[in-house]
């Protein structure tokens, strides 16, 4: 009788491009030949868009394929060991915490992720300083972001569009340095909370991310950086605390001499004690 | 059973050259005549060379002996004519390496393929053996579509695939074949089927 170990092994990877993420781990638990076979070739999951949604309780990942609906797992840390949640399952381990856990699926996740990406997003959003101590948030947050740096460079994410609500120039300078820089559209930094008072800009401006990105937009944070690193965007929408007269002239000449730029918008946030000129 | 008194299975009445098309005779394996349009067996890479390097000519078709296909048997070969006449005349997709792949099953094709799983692989494995790329497209992709929110064992059931024990004796055999990661992949795997492989899935 033929089955589907029965294919000859060009089909059987034909097959496995058809399926998605979950089929292919599903697959991969039936039985040893079928392991070994996905292991071996290592069939593309063809993910459009992660979300990873960062808190210092709990790691929400929610993975979309081309073949369907969005995948939430959600990674809890309960008492230092993690309770994994999906659709369909609830399980919960003692041995391992939930940042090690994501990372371990997350990396696996990657693994298999040989496509561009439509979207990679990333949401810090707030703890719950309440439930555990200033310190010990510090210490999650700067975990949390040190593995991520390892991952990403790690697997150097092709992906059109990023959206990241981070509070912290470094660790968007960090995730953003490991994007591969070819294929990257559109980036999109905000801060929904408003607890940023200035994005500081100096040393993202330099990546090649940056350079090659095509769009920008940066809501909610005012940015602190010359001009004309934005000149190069085909579209940028941003807030600036102040915008200076040199600064406009320059924007005239950027504006008459490119051929990309052809859109930015200046949000201007004056305060009140810039007005009344007290802070100088 | 001879060749000369073999059932004659049209499978498309329309094929028959009632214009002087020209058309083949084929042989399954177990000796089953098909005659097939020129049009349809173009969209069989494998047997459109065959014939071109054949050059027989319409009285050749008649006078000499059906062309064996020998390792394919009737009821599959019989799927897959009626497939190519079916999609006669249809572009050959060419795989241009676009991911994802994207790919529709129409109608005529989910009827054809409401069959038994094993007859399935069958027409899939001939598919392969034909390179008729369309006809092995939409049958890799309604295989992968069967996987859908399955578990592994209910996995095992569609996919005719081994039970714990024949996949113990494939272990077996393989580490006697002193494969020197047989055993780290045993170890991995048994380890894998501990913690439910992936945490989340």
């Amino acid at each position: 009788m033929v089955s589907l170990l029965g294919m000859p092994d060009v089909v059987l990877k034909e097959i496995l491009d058809y399926c998605d993420l979950k089929s292919i781990f599903t697959l991969r638990k039936v039985c040893y030949n079928l392991y070994n076979f996905i292991d071996t070739i290592v069939p593309n999951s063809h993910l459009t868009d992660i979300e990873i949604t960062f808190t210092t309780q709990s790691i929400l990942l929610s993975i979309t394929s081309s073949h369907g609906k969005p995948v939430p797992i959600n990674y809890l840390n309960y008492s230092g060991g993690c309770v994994l949640t999906t659709k369909t399952r609830k399980v919960s381990f003692d041995d391992v915490d939930n940042i090690e856990m994501f990372f371990t699926d997350f990396e696996f996740i990657l693994r298999y992720q040989k496509s561009v990406l439509n979207s990679f997003r990333l949401d810090w959003s707030d703890g719950s300083p309440n439930k555990c101590g200033i310190e010990k948030r510090i210490s999650t947050v700067t975990r949390f972001f040190q593995n991520l740096n390892v991952t990403l460079k790690k697997y150097q994410l092709r992906v059109e569009n990023i959206l990241l609500e981070i509070k912290e120039h470094e660790f968007i300078k960090s995730v953003v340095s490991h994007i591969h820089p070819e294929e990257l559209q559109r980036i999109e930094i905000s801060d929904p909370f408003g607890d940023l008072s200035i994005l500081n800009l100096d040393e993202i401006v330099e990546l090649d991310q940056w350079k090659m990105a095509k769009e920008l937009s940066i809501f909610n944070i005012p940015v602190s950086s010359a001009i004309q690193n934005f000149a190069h965007f085909t579209r940028s929408n941003i807030s600036m605390e102040c915008i200076s007269f040199v600064d406009l002239m320059k924007l005239k000449e950027v504006f008459e001499s490119s051929v990309t730029f052809n859109f930015i918008f200046i949000l201007g946030i004056p305060k009140l004690s810039n007005l009344l000129g007290t802070h100088r | 059973m001879s060749v000369e008194n073999a059932p004659v299975v049209d499978v498309d009445e329309a094929a028959i050259p009632v214009e002087k098309k020209m058309y083949y005779r084929f042989e399954s394996n177990d000796k089953k005549e098909f005659r097939v349009s020129e049009l349809a067996i173009q969209q069989s890479e494998t047997l459109n060379r065959l014939v071109e390097a054949m050059g027989y000519t319409s009285e050749d078709v008649e006078n000499k002996p059906a062309i064996a296909i020998e390792n394919i048997d009737g009821k599959t070969l019989k799927l897959v004519f009626q497939w190519c006449e079916h999609h006669k005349g249809e572009a050959i997709p060419v795989d241009d390496g676009s991911v994802p792949k994207i790919v529709e099953i129409p109608e005529f094709d989910a009827k054809l393929m409401d069959i038994d799983n094993g007859l399935l692989f069958k027409l899939i494995w001939a598919a392969d053996y034909l390179n008729i790329v369309q006809l092995l497209n939409v049958s890799c992709k309604k295989v992968a579509n069967m996987a859908q929110g399955k578990t592994p064992a209910q996995l095992r059931r569609v996919y005719l695939l081994p039970s714990d024990e024949e996949d113990e004796a494939a272990k077996r055999a393989a580490q006697e074949a002193q494969d020197p990661r047989a055993r780290e992949v045993e170890e991995e795997f048994e380890e894998r089927k501990r913690q439910g492989g992936n945490s989340f899935f």
